[in-house]
């Protein structure tokens, strides 16, 4: 059974496969990079690690929803922008 | 560490996010995590940020022009720093002004609202510390 982290940037991954390749390692190792500061956070309030890694991706919460946010508009947008 | 956030709440937060994060980096360049802390403290505990909402925010401006950033290794592990720009300053001015505008406006309903309440009897509502500080 993978890690929660490994878990939740495996999850990431499979929601970024629109985005060009760098810049889909540069969100995914920012994602990880948080996540290990927030789970080792977590850790030396006294949570065993799994524990802290299952807070710690509970908190940057759902990785196709992470995904999402950083996906840019659709090309249409505007017009329905503009429509309103 | 952090504690739970109601949605209005956190929505309050989002809208000004930008601005937040601007005011941040003028302060100090920081990475991700620790821009999250910094607000929460900075507001007095009264910013409690989705975490999920910020680097999308961070790309955007970065995208724009209004901050930079660059891998830097800090304790032996590799972390994304953001710095702010001569234009994300200027952009920085400009939204605190407007943001000042938009608060001192919002003031004068309330206490206009809240003076005309009490000139007929009614009590005059207290906002919380939220309502007060995040629009």
């Amino acid at each position: 059974v993978a890690e929660p982290i490994d878990a939740w940037i495996q999850q990431l991954r499979a929601a970024l496969t629109s985005e060009r390749r760098l810049r889909q390692t540069r969100i995914v190792d920012e994602a990880r990079d948080h996540l290990q500061l927030s789970a080792d956070e977590l850790e030396r309030e006294g949570l065993s690690r799994r524990e802290a890694e299952a807070k710690a991706v509970a908190q940057l919460g759902d990785p196709r929803r992470f995904a999402r946010e950083f996906s840019p508009p659709a090309p249409l947008d505007w017009l329905v922008d503009a429509a309103a | 560490m952090r504690r739970a956030t109601s949605e209005s709440a956190e929505s309050s937060v989002r809208g000004h996010l930008e601005l937040l994060l601007l005011a941040s980096l003028s302060a100090t360049p920081s990475h991700g995590y620790a821009l999250i802390e910094s607000l929460q403290i900075l507001s007095g505990g009264a910013f409690e940020l989705a975490e999920g909402s910020l680097y999308p925010v961070l790309h955007k401006l970065e995208h724009a022009g209004l901050v930079r950033s660059a891998w830097d290794r800090e304790s032996g592990r590799r972390r994304r720093v953001y710095r702010i720009t001569g234009a994300g300053r200027r952009e920085l001015e400009e939204r605190s002004r407007r943001w000042r505008v938009i608060r001192d406006a919002v003031d004068s309903v309330l206490s206009a609202a809240a003076d005309a309440g009490d000139a007929v009897g009614n009590p005059r509502p207290r906002p919380s510390r939220l309502e007060a500080t995040g629009g």
